[in-house]
């Protein structure tokens, strides 16, 4: 483990830490929002950049492993958290505090460097320090604007929901350890020092329990939509991309590559916590009046979706197969990323010039404002998954869909069968949105409050969304992992 | 030396102990001191696990070590969001600040 193999291969997160001085230093010197977040995107973008320096593992270390899926995730992380800094820049315009947007900034950096070491990780250590390292920043972003009662009690109310997931994590990492004395994965995969059913059946349900808390899976799902009611919009946005995408990686991690042969104790409970997830969320969504509040609860059934992963993962023994299944959970991601950002930052705009996300400020966008109106539609279109017009939102469950298929047994038929039941239900709560934006009697009088950069983030990730749904035809599905 | 058992009933307690806590208590400070209780739990395992598998690596007493930082991380920000809660609404009880759930939305 030489020096100059260190650098390059921890070179993102050294990125990320100068560009976190650098934020810090001109907070103090010089003072203007628009070099803060000029710095915050030059820095994410060398770090996607930083991430390609090192191939493999460090020599005589088996802590870290920089493969293709720290590249894949942490690529992804730092994607999504570039164009969260477009929408906190809008978001935060005229506050008196908007002269120290670094500190938000510096906060997200932060998170991010966490997300790459949860990507690199292959030791239960760096994993849960880098995941901590996301989710401590993400309360300070919650309270940040501490001035608005909603945004304090949202942040208390994920500080706690988020500290009681932590500690149920970290006992099922001590009973873990107790049960295979080691914390390094190839170890404790290899491990056969104990087995007590009892301890490991334990030690999964903490974990399960955890790790669904930070997802947002049903019955662990409650806070998420207080939570995205009460936040600033931007930083919501940054929880339904930067920190949805780490907080999978973790529970990739974690469930499949750490302790996959132990997927009989929680297969069982994934299954029946997936399809809990994608009835019950989309089902709550339908009696919704707020859109914030719609647009939480489908951040649940979308992580029900993607939560499918697991279960179809452990389900096939063939490694193609596996890497598909992988994939599929992946590109699902990429699409919720890219849709839910645009959703929020339409969402953002309305509330910004409206003062409040009520269902009845949406109506006449289509006809006030063609492409923010176009662009929402895409967006809702994506995350119910029509076929062509969702894009990648489409793709992404017809792979689910079919990595189920390919596991063939009765448990992913199941699976199957109910996440294409909860889609045709989300068909209902994104239709009202998609009504209410098309209809041009009754609009608000008050012109749309938006800004050239919100505006390119709209039209960038509408463009990817519908771009990347020919990703297949130029790298195959099973070769991504 | 002690049977491991007994360290594994102990962390047990504790952690049983913090659960309870984080579910029935309302005042925000009472709340943080549960969850400690239940990190703290999950120390006393990593500890008596070490020593049970033998002083040959440290893992477990790293991890402690690790996790005692981040709790501490953690008491400080939820003190700073308790402080900014406070001044918003002049109380930390629990229920008596929730303006967001969606019954009182509706009304």
């Amino acid at each position: 483990m030489t020096f100059e193999n260190t650098l390059s291969a921890f070179l993102p997160v050294y990125i990320l830490v100068g560009g976190i001085v650098l934020l810090l230093l001109s907070d103090v010197f010089v003072k203007k929002r628009g070099v803060s977040f000029g710095l915050t995107v030059v820095t994410l973008f060398s770090a996607i950049l930083g991430v390609y320096a090192y191939d493999g593992a460090l020599p005589g270390d088996g802590n870290f492993f920089f493969g293709i899926f720290y590249r894949n995730f942490a690529t992804l992380t730092l994607f999504a958290s570039i164009f969260v800094a477009f929408l906190i820049y809008h978001d935060f315009s005229d506050d008196m505090l908007s002269w120290d947007l670094g500190v938000v900034y510096t906060l997200m950096l932060l998170a991010n460097a966490g997300g790459l070491l949860v990507a690199s990780a292959t030791n239960l250590i760096p994993l849960y320090i880098g995941f901590e390292l996301m989710a401590i920043p993400n309360y300070g972003m919650v309270a940040y604007k501490s001035k608005e009662r909603n945004a304090s009690e949202a942040a208390m109310k994920i500080f706690i929901l988020g500290a009681l997931a932590t500690s149920l994590t970290v006992f099922g990492l001590s009973l873990l350890y107790g049960a295979t004395g080691s914390l390094q994965f190839n170890t404790v995969v290899a491990s056969i020092v104990s087995d007590v059913t009892a301890l490991k059946l334990l030690a999964s349900f903490m974990l399960v329990a955890g790790v669904s808390f930070k997802l947002g899976l049903v019955p662990f799902h409650w806070w998420i939509s207080d939570v995205y009611a009460g936040a600033p919009v931007s930083i919501v946005s940054f929880m339904a991309a930067t920190t949805k995408v780490i907080g999978f990686t973790f529970a990739f991690q974690l469930f499949l590559k750490a302790i996959p042969n132990w997927s009989d104790q929680w297969v069982f409970a994934f299954t029946v916590l997936t399809i809990l997830t994608m009835i019950i969320g989309n089902a709550l969504g339908v009696l919704q009046r707020r859109v914030m509040r719609i647009m939480a609860y489908s951040s649940i059934a979308q992580a029900g979706y993607i939560a499918v992963t697991f279960v179809n993962y452990a389900l096939v023994s063939d490694s193609n197969d596996k890497s598909f299944a992988l994939a599929a959970g992946f590109i699902q991601l990429i699409a919720v990323v890219l849709l839910k950002i645009s959703a929020l930052s339409v969402v953002l705009i309305v509330v910004k010039s409206y003062g409040s996300d009520d269902l009845s400020n949406f109506r006449g966008l289509f006809t006030s404002n063609p492409i923010v109106g176009l662009s929402f539609m895409f967006a809702l279109m994506g995350l119910m998954g029509v076929p062509l017009l969702g894009g990648l939102g489409f793709l992404g469950k017809f792979l689910i869909v079919l990595a189920a298929i390919e596991a063939n047994t009765a448990i992913s038929w199941t699976l199957a069968i109910v996440l294409i039941t909860g889609s045709v239900i989300s068909i209902f709560y994104y239709m009202r949105i998609i009504n209410e934006v098309m209809v041009k009697e009754d609009a608000p009088e008050k012109p749309l409050k938006t800004s050239v950069l919100v505006n390119f983030v709209l039209i960038v990730l509408t463009l990817t969304n519908l771009g990347l749904m020919f990703m297949g035809e130029v790298i195959p599905f099973y070769k991504l992992f | 030396m002690i049977d491991i058992i007994w360290f594994l009933l102990l962390s047990i307690v504790l952690f049983s102990v913090g659960l309870l806590g984080v579910i029935t208590q309302t005042n925000g400070i009472r709340i943080l001191i549960s969850i400690e209780f239940m990190l703290n739990a999950a120390n006393v395992n990593f500890i008596a696990f070490n020593s049970y598998y033998g002083l040959v690596d440290f893992t477990g007493w790293s991890m402690a070590l690790f996790i005692i930082a981040i709790a501490a991380a953690e008491a400080a920000i939820g003190l700073a969001i308790f402080i900014s809660v406070y001044r918003s609404f002049g109380d930390i009880t629990l229920g008596n600040i929730f303006s967001l759930g969606e019954a009182s939305e509706a009304e």
